[in-house]
């Protein structure tokens, strides 16, 4: 029984998986407000192997030969190969470029301390919240905004931009696109310092428990709480910035060189099993 | 499946899409009233995949259950930016320019007969009226009329000297005599549009607003209104330059064109894997 031909057939099978995040990462290098996904492996868990038919065929009286035993016996552990176990998004700041776009809007949430969450040192991240097309709320960092025909603000995917009340924003046409103001705490402007509304900035105190939806939309099992002006934790918002991908993409082609290798290294392995096979298949052959 | 190869590929077709808008704009560069188009990406909707037998036996996990995976990307959303174009000095007394917001609604010739074009390409002529000899139009290169507030086109007549005022309004002086000089009932029609995703591109620089697309109860002067006298600037002797920043779009034909080169590379790392697993028997 040739145990490694699964662990190495395994092994393929979990880099076509991490070269599949490696793709994702590197054709959205230009998404904005796009967090990077890095694929943990890890072994499957480990079986211990033992002994059987230690008894004879009647099921009384031991082998001769072996030693008498009360039970069967442990021979030791067998790693069966390896699994992508999950993608962790990076919610690491991606750089903030100036576009002066009206309705492009970037969060700058570094000020936030770091807490620990199940004795493990989380940095919340800070969202803002959508309308997602079912009514549930997703969150983004997209800040790629606009006005569309209904004078609703949307993200560039086209969900609606929440207000910190849970309502979407809506901008009136009576108010001139240009004369629209968003401050460091969310809050739009209209004609000087006439605030209309309020931007809905979520935090979500451990982000890894957000689920990715894609269309750079994050969603929460339960509903995070929008940050309200007076106990700011750091958040701040820049109106004519917009926040890039956080893909380095020089990294992302290293680590899929280092994919592909270890990919082809499995396939070496398979051969090599499949080269035993071959020789046990030979066995015995007549004309040889 | 090894759905790299897609992933990369459609990234490809997304990345290529950029560069096309990008050059469109480098095209219109001298483009008199042209607004750049900005192309943004977004990311695809992921699927679950359930790689969880027992999730009791996951030690260390810091995701919620299950493996999300996403599929690349793809054009967003473009958007008309609208900021002002340079002014060009000309000289011409109806080449006009508008500072600040509005578009000239133009009557067309050979589309729709009541179909109003909008746009921000101020170069008129005189263009002399068939119905009614001895009298001007005011009229594009390809034809169409520049309107009045009313959505008539202007009308000159060749007895009157013409000077179009920075309101819009048009001034006439009696070429015979020393007459004073009087206005015209008509003035040049600016129309403000606030929200420019109501335009639809129709080439020659021009854009038009989709009955379909105004919601039920609303009207076309909702979006598109009439501004009074005095409230758009208009220069005549001047035209608006593209606003295109030959600086910015050829920087973004560098980032887009390396991203769309690292992109074919994991195609072909894609299609590398394919042939490393079909080698496995030789």
């Amino acid at each position: 029984m040739l145990r490694g031909l699964y662990s190495a057939a395994s092994g393929m099978f979990t880099m076509e998986r991490k070269q599949e995040a490696l793709s994702d990462n590197l054709a959205n290098a230009q998404s904005p407000g796009y967090k990077k996904d890095e694929t943990v492996l890890r072994a499957f868990p480990n079986l211990l192997i033992q002994r059987i038919r230690d008894f004879d065929q009647a099921g009384n009286g031991s082998v001769s030969g072996v030693p008498q035993l009360p039970q069967s016996m442990t021979m030791g552990e067998l790693s069966n190969g390896v699994y992508a176990q999950e993608r962790i998004p990076s919610f690491e700041q991606g750089t903030l470029v100036q576009t002066d776009g009206t309705f492009d809007v970037a969060i700058d949430d570094q000020a936030i301390p770091a807490q620990e969450v199940n004795g493990r040192d989380t940095k919340p991240a800070a969202f803002f919240a959508v309308q997602l097309p079912d009514g549930t709320v997703g969150y983004t960092r997209n800040g790629k905004w606009d006005l569309d025909g209904n004078g609703n603000l949307v993200t560039s995917e086209g969900y609606r931009v929440l207000g910190a009340n849970g309502e979407p924003i809506q901008v009136t046409s009576s108010i001139r696109r240009e004369d629209l103001q968003i401050d460091g705490n969310g809050r739009l402007l209209a004609n000087g310092n006439e605030t209309i509304g309020q931007i809905g900035v979520a935090i979500a105190e451990n982000p890894l428990e957000l689920s990715r939806l894609g269309g750079n939309v994050y969603q929460a099992e339960n509903p995070l709480a929008f940050m309200q002006e007076e106990n700011n934790p750091g958040v701040s918002l820049q109106q004519g910035f917009l926040e890039q991908s956080n893909v380095d993409s020089a990294k992302t082609m290293t680590d899929m060189m280092m994919a592909i290798r270890s990919y082809e290294a499995n396939q070496k392995v398979i051969s090599v099993y499949d080269t035993s096979l071959d020789q046990l298949n030979s066995v015995g052959r007549m004309n040889g | 499946m090894n759905t790299s190869l897609y992933i990369s590929s459609g990234a490809l077709q997304a990345y290529q899409q950029k560069i096309d808008t990008t050059a469109n704009n480098v095209a219109n560069v001298n483009t008199t009233g042209y607004k750049r188009k900005d192309h943004s990406f977004s990311e695809i909707l992921a699927s679950q995949m359930n790689n969880h037998g027992r999730a009791n036996n996951e030690a260390g996990h810091l995701t919620p259950e299950g493996l999300r995976v996403g599929y690349g990307t793809r054009t967003g959303l473009t958007q008309i930016d609208m900021n002002q174009g340079q002014a060009m000095e000309t000289g011409e007394p109806f080449d006009l320019m508008i500072a600040g917001n509005g578009f000239f609604q133009v009557g067309t010739v050979n589309g729709a007969a009541d179909e109003v074009r909008y746009t921000r390409d101020g170069s008129f002529h005189l263009s002399p009226n068939p119905d009614n000899p001895g009298s001007y139009h005011l009229a594009h290169a390809n034809g169409g009329y520049l309107l009045d507030q009313n959505g008539n086109p202007i009308e000159l007549d060749e007895n009157y000297e013409v000077k179009i005022e920075s309101n819009g309004q048009i001034q006439l002086k009696a070429k015979a005599g020393q007459g004073e000089a009087i206005l015209s009932d008509q003035r040049v029609g600016i129309v403000d549009i606030q929200n420019p995703h109501m335009l639809r591109n129709v080439g020659d620089n021009q854009f038009v607003i989709d009955p379909e697309t105004i919601p039920a109860g609303a009207n076309l002067a909702d979006y598109a209104r009439m501004m009074v006298a005095g409230e758009a600037e208009i220069s005549s002797g001047f035209l608006e330059g593209s606003n295109v920043d030959l600086m910015k779009e050829m920087t973004d034909l560098m980032t887009s064109q390396r991203t769309y080169q690292l992109n074919a590379r994991a195609v072909s790392y894609a299609d590398q894997m394919i042939g490393i697993a079909n080698n496995i028997l030789k």
